[in-house]
């Protein structure tokens, strides 16, 4: 219902001790934000292509990976539907392809 | 009067941040990007400037949704390091030229441009992934302005440009002779979400930074929109290049061009000299 209480319970763990809370009772901390069932059931299950589908920005997204020793990689690969592994590797097959545009490299 | 006498408009992203704090920098994927980095730090070294202006977007660290600014500037003593999520970085208060800061802020309200003005402020990787790679030790004190690119409604890269015209001209008008380096830092193409999400725009990129160099103002006749469909939602960020070029005098040359397309974005460094 509110994609500005979602926003907020990504965004407040910029704090250590709501980190800290969010790591031994992500539930509790939950609690404290106006979500429903679902927005509820996303911040929970970490449903990053969910979240940000809904609408939620990926620079609050960031500090719910990082309160989740979630790489950021893997976040981002998720959003494609792909692996840590799998989104690395599409990465590395674009910049090869990507190379002759490169300017200045020494 | 202060003197503009070079602009340098770069990249900023976590991914910078993350490979300098993890000694990362001379890996044969991040080492082309910090070499450059370097060699910049050396060309604005002897240019010696007295303050940077640094046009960059916050990332939902300093501003939230309760009121997002525009435009904003600084107007502090010094600016915090902020905790994005991982703990602050490891770096102390980045000190503010606060007399450039109140000039700055009093003349574009004048001239019709009402920027907020924060009076606390924690410069996020924004600011603070490129700068310590181009005053290693916050030797020069500092002026930020930030652009909303984050929360609708978003500013039109016109009006992006015009900002960054009515700060070159209120500092052209400081009293002294200060020596002002401008930046903008933002860009190039990446996408983070979505199905397109990691999509590089390499050939884009490299059209922009043409377009910067040799006819800014034709950057005018993009829409956000437009910014967003050829080089990713999150590349928007690039009016910070647009607002670094427009306070610039007409008479600034580029001097040092860098593009490296690699991981999930266009990294590009462009350096401008104005002649004395």
């Amino acid at each position: 219902m509110s994609l500005y209480e979602l926003s907020r319970a990504c965004y407040d763990l910029r704090d250590e001790a709501k980190r800290q809370q969010f790591r031994t009772n992500p539930g509790a901390h939950a609690a404290c934000y106006e979500l429903t069932p679902r927005e509820r059931e996303m911040l929970l299950n970490l449903d990053w292509r969910g979240l940000a589908e809904t609408g939620v920005s990926i620079y609050v997204l960031t500090k719910l990976g990082a309160a989740s020793n979630v790489e950021f990689l893997e976040l981002e690969g998720a959003m494609r539907g792909m692996s840590k592994q799998q989104f690395v590797d599409f990465l590395k097959r674009q910049a090869e392809q990507n190379k002759h545009f490169a300017l200045g490299v020494e | 009067m202060a003197r503009i006498v070079a602009g340098l408009a770069c990249s900023h992203a976590p991914s910078i941040a993350h490979a300098y704090d993890h000694g990362m920098t001379n890996d044969a994927g991040w080492q082309p990007l910090f070499r450059a980095f370097e060699k910049s730090q050396h060309w604005l070294e002897e240019l010696k400037p007295d303050v940077l202006v640094v046009i960059y977007n916050d990332h939902v660290d300093q501003y939230f949704y309760d009121a997002w600014p525009t435009f904003s500037i600084g107007m502090a003593e010094q600016y915090d390091i902020p905790d994005e999520g991982m703990g602050a970085r490891a770096f102390p208060p980045v000190p503010g030229h606060k007399k450039l800061a109140e000039h700055i802020a009093a003349n574009m309200v004048a001239e019709g441009f009402d920027i907020t003005a924060s009076h606390r402020m924690s410069l996020d990787h924004g600011f603070l992934s490129p700068m310590p790679l181009l005053d290693d030790g916050w030797k020069i004190p500092v002026v930020p302005l930030t652009i909303n690119v984050v929360l609708p409604p978003l500013p039109s890269p016109k009006r992006c440009w015009q900002m960054g015209e009515a700060v070159g001209r209120a500092i052209r008008s400081f009293p002294g002779d200060a020596r002002v380096i401008v930046f903008g830092t933002g860009g190039l193409s990446h996408t983070l979400t979505g199905t397109q999400c990691g999509r590089v725009a390499a050939e884009w990129d490299r059209k922009f930074m043409d377009l910067i160099e040799s006819s800014p103002q034709e950057l005018n006749g993009y829409t956000m929109a437009d910014f967003a469909r050829l080089g990713g939602e999150h590349s928007v960020e690039v009016v910070q290049w647009m607002a670094m070029r427009a306070a610039l005098p007409p008479n600034a040359r580029v001097e040092r061009k860098f593009y490296y397309p690699f991981g999930m974005m266009g990294y590009g460094i462009m350096a401008f000299r104005v002649p004395d």
